[in-house]
């Protein structure tokens, strides 16, 4: 398996655990074609997932839309996650930001 | 650095009296102790069998419910009086009060600059009723995350009662990473760093209680090392308040013979380290998340996405290179 399939297999794997995890278990992740995974999150609303091929990639590798709106843009895998999630309005358990702390922890 | 240890356990537990043996115990003679009661009278400071003034009580309110200034006040009270030859000491143990939800405090410790330039953190060592402590932990919540949350486990009152099966296996099922010791016999020498991994995780195995649960993720391969900090963040960022702590000994492809070791509470994560060597044979990456309702697979799932796009970008990255 090259490492573009695996990783698109893995993408599809996460994002259908993360409907249970968000839940919307109603939601139908499609098995990845031709470089998109399409999200069918009922009453006809599809979010779909690409990965794009701009100059400027490192800012906006992925592209998640909810087909028929603008798309929005991530740079990574967190991203798609954060961005799939606000679009499916799954923000009963809402995560929180990362701090870093200061103190060491003995060894 | 100067080791302080948050011993902790549900109200009756017999945190005093443990305390009260350690601090008479060779191992234990040069412990500051920052005692936290919960009511207007302060008792337990008076109940521990101390030789010196190096007792601070903070009174009156549980002190994860208090301001989180509060430890770093005590910390460097305990530090000014040190340097000025008022007392000394070698490590600092804070009693809670039994109430207390660890998760707070070790966020307060955790984020304090002030703190963190002469202490560090040992640990949690959680004692545990071994008589009365599956009853509580069926009733209230702060027991079963000061369970979660332990590196240590100390079951008490073991000479009252000869079955103690129920409440290992239920303390298994809460935190499956911590050690577990009878409370009469621990001699105060704490499991640190890579030790907490030394229980068997067999492969992708995840215990579970109702609520809380340990997922454990082995991984025979090494990370790259930019995955571990996304990793973390989508942790925290999609589990939210589900996930409180994360304990990991990474390999990482840029260092294979210094694993790095991580540790979080909740979303805080401490400055991670690096360890001189392995400590035994098995080089695996071996993480471990403690909380309630975690999902079982898509945490490690979350790391192998993260690692592969960390890999697709930097063989992008060498190709555009060339």
């Amino acid at each position: 398996m090259d490492k573009r399939h695996d990783l698109w297999s893995r993408l599809h794997d996460l994002l259908a655990l993360s409907m249970q995890l968000w839940g919307v278990e109603n939601a139908v992740v499609s098995a990845p074609l031709d470089g998109v995974i399409e999200i069918s999150a009922g009453r006809g609303q599809v979010i779909r997932i690409t990965e794009n091929d701009l100059p400027i990639r490192e800012f906006a590798r992925w592209s998640v839309c909810l087909v028929g709106s603008r798309p929005k843009f991530a740079n990574s895998v967190l991203g798609i996650l954060s961005t799939t999630r606000e679009l499916l309005g799954a923000d009963a358990s809402p995560g929180l930001p990362l701090r870093l702390g200061v103190m060491g922890v003995g060894q | 650095m100067t080791p302080v240890i948050l011993l902790t356990g549900f109200l009756g537990s017999g945190k005093t009296t443990l305390l009260s043996r350690l601090l008479n115990s060779e191992n234990f003679k040069d412990t500051a102790v920052i005692v936290n009661e919960f009511g207007s009278v302060s008792l337990d400071h008076e109940m521990v069998r101390h030789a010196d003034e190096s007792i601070i009580t903070l009174g009156n309110g549980c002190l994860c419910c208090r301001s989180q200034s509060d430890i770093a006040i005590a910390l460097n009270d305990l530090r000014r009086r040190r340097a000025e030859s008022e007392i000394s000491f070698q490590r600092v143990v804070i009693e809670t009060s039994g109430l207390a939800d660890p998760v707070p405090l070790l966020k307060a410790l955790g984020t304090d600059l002030v703190a963190a330039m002469d202490f560090e953190l040992a640990g949690v060592v959680t004692v545990v009723d071994a008589v009365a402590g599956l009853r509580t932990l069926d009733q209230y919540e702060e027991a079963r995350r000061q369970v979660a949350m332990a590196d240590q486990l100390l079951l008490s009152k073991t000479d009252l009662t000869s079955d103690t099966q129920g409440i290992l296996a239920r303390l298994a099922s809460l935190n499956s990473s911590a050690s577990v010791s009878m409370a009469s016999q621990w001699d105060g020498v704490y499991p640190r760093g890579s030790s907490v991994f030394r229980q068997e995780l067999a492969g992708q195995s995840v215990l579970h209680s109702q609520e809380f649960g340990t997922v454990s993720i082995i991984r025979e391969t090494p990370l790259l090392a930019v995955t571990i900090p996304l990793f973390l963040e989508g942790l925290s960022s999609q589990l939210g308040e589900r996930l409180l702590r994360v304990k990991g000994l990474i390999c990482l492809e840029e260092s294979p013979d210094r694993p790095m070791v991580v540790h979080t509470v909740q979303n805080m994560v401490h400055v991670p380290q690096w360890m001189d060597a392995w400590p035994s044979a098995d080089r695996r990456s071996r993480i471990v998340l403690i909380g309630h309702h975690l999902p079982q697979s898509w945490p490690g799932l979350l790391l192998d996405v993260l690692d592969a796009e960390a890999r697709s970008v930097a063989a992008h990255a060498t190709v555009q290179s060339r």
